[in-house]
């Protein structure tokens, strides 16, 4: 360990600087919020660098505060899913990519919540329409059972969003491929716009994202069809729960076990690690895989180095079992190191199946 | 169920869970997790906004309070509140029998 900043002083860090737009008196009650959250939830048995990771980038809590001597462009909400981001360019003072969407005609008089779900619906509805065979042939020659429904809209000057007047402006569906043995897992996003009171599908964009949670909210058929379910796996899987987690992660041959809530020390040329997996299920998991990234900065963005996922074939409910990695020696420059695990036909995330732990090995 | 999913409809559950009493923010987090039975995993952060924006329209209050030597804001349901909540759970309830009838009918 060394003296450096915890996370949560990071995170405090961050947002001091983020909520800057908000004015002295909303922006300390909102750091003191955050302080004492992370504190409760580390009383409450949670390390700090997971309580931190937890309360999510200090962008995204801006951009739901009222809004109050704040800018345009940091009203702008970040858009997890990436899919959407690229789908069709809008007009418009503002661009909300919510991954649901609104309907035009009933935005006035029904509730925010109503409007995406109504939205989703219409774009399912400009799936299955003739003029969309070509796609529905990609959904069959792809293979996909499950796909993500979005769709992006526009707003006006209102403020919250529940309040102000929306206007559809794209959608998108995400087909999801068979899944594979590793932490990206394979999709195809076909976009669409808006045309007339409709959408019109008009390209795809092959993308390979970490899916350890399901974002699945609707069914393929064989027609390649979609029906909204909201079902969140595949029926093949156990209604049971299920899952792998991470234990611990042990480092190089000194076997220095990381620590999640600080930074560990590692020695520059530390080139292994092994990383303990857990059945925190209640069914044995036929196929899972685990993998371990390194990062470069403390906002595991971009990793500087990706294992191969390893494939365990069977794990027992309650069992463990060890996983060896070699890795690229650490140098001065790595300061984050991530686990992953996930059952590859079914993952509930019954437990901490994606760890991260501060190093410092300069 | 994923995060993206449960936007929209974070202002409504954040009354849902204050109705049963007063709480802070990571107690509200939590109680929300446990009530769904793991299935609303929020961004934790997001929670603080949506309280912001309810005690600003009205429907809860705020003050603060110490705890171990720091201070945590306490939040609770005002009467504005408790009818807002009433109104968005028969909205809903009417939008779910909708939906439901629809996807029963298609599937």
């Amino acid at each position: 360990m060394n003296g450096s900043r915890s996370a949560l002083e990071r995170l405090l860090s961050d947002m001091r600087r983020e909520l800057r737009p908000l004015g002295g008196r909303a922006r300390r009650r909102v750091l003191e919020e955050v302080r004492d959250h992370v504190l409760s939830a580390v009383e409450a048995g949670l390390d700090e660098a997971e309580a931190v990771a937890r309360v999510g980038q200090p962008r995204v809590v801006l951009a739901g505060l009222p809004a109050r001597r704040r800018t345009h462009r940091a009203a702008v909400v970040a858009v997890p899913v990436a899919f959407l981001a690229l789908a069709a360019p809008v007009s418009g003072p503002l661009v909300q990519n919510l991954g649901a969407g609104a309907t035009v005609s009933q935005a006035s008089t029904l509730g925010f919540a109503q409007q995406q779900l109504l939205a989703r619906e219409r774009c399912v509805q400009a799936w299955n329409a003739p003029a969309s065979g070509r796609w529905r042939a990609l959904a069959r020659r792809s293979g996909a059972v499950r796909a993500y429904v979005g769709v992006g809209y526009v707003t006006g000057r209102g403020w919250p969003i529940s309040k102000a007047r929306l206007r559809v402006a794209s959608c998108g569906v995400n087909l999801k491929l068979a899944r594979v043995a590793s932490p990206y897992q394979p999709s195809i996003s076909v976009f669409a716009r808006k045309a007339r009171n409709s959408f019109g599908f008009y390209r795809t964009l092959r993308v390979h994202s970490r899916s350890a949670s399901a974002t699945e909210n609707a069914r393929v058929d064989a027609s390649g069809r979609l029906t909204l379910s909201m079902h969140p796996l595949p029926p093949i899987c156990p209604r049971e729960r299920i899952g792998s987690g991470i234990q611990s992660v042990v480092a190089g041959p000194q076997r220095k076990v990381l620590a999640r809530g600080s930074e560990t020390s590692l020695g520059r040329r530390v080139h292994s690690f092994v990383v303990a997996i857990r059945n925190d299920g209640k069914v044995a998991i036929q196929g899972a895989i685990a993998s371990l990234e390194l990062y470069p900065s403390a906002d595991a963005h971009r990793p500087s180095w990706r294992s191969k996922p390893v494939t365990i074939s069977r794990l027992q409910p309650g069992e463990l079992i060890a996983v060896p990695f070699a890795t690229p020696a650490l140098g001065n420059t790595t300061r984050l190191v991530r686990a992953t695990t996930a059952a590859i036909a079914c993952e509930t995330r019954v437990g901490d199946n994606s760890r991260l732990y501060p190093i410092n090995s300069s | 169920m994923h995060p993206e999913a449960l936007r929209g409809h974070v202002d409504t559950m954040v009354l849902a869970a204050l109705r049963s009493g007063p709480a802070h923010g990571y107690a509200l987090v939590a109680g929300l997790a446990e009530q769904s039975g793991g299935v609303f995993e929020l961004g934790e952060g997001t929670v603080y906004p949506s309280l912001h924006r309810l005690e600003r329209d009205g429907l809860i209050e705020s003050r603060w309070v110490k705890h171990s030597g720091r201070r945590r804001r306490i939040y609770e349901l005002t009467r504005a509140g408790e009818v807002a909540l009433g109104d968005r759970q028969r909205d809903w309830l009417l939008f779910a029998r909708g939906m439901n009838a629809l996807l029963e009918g298609s599937g």
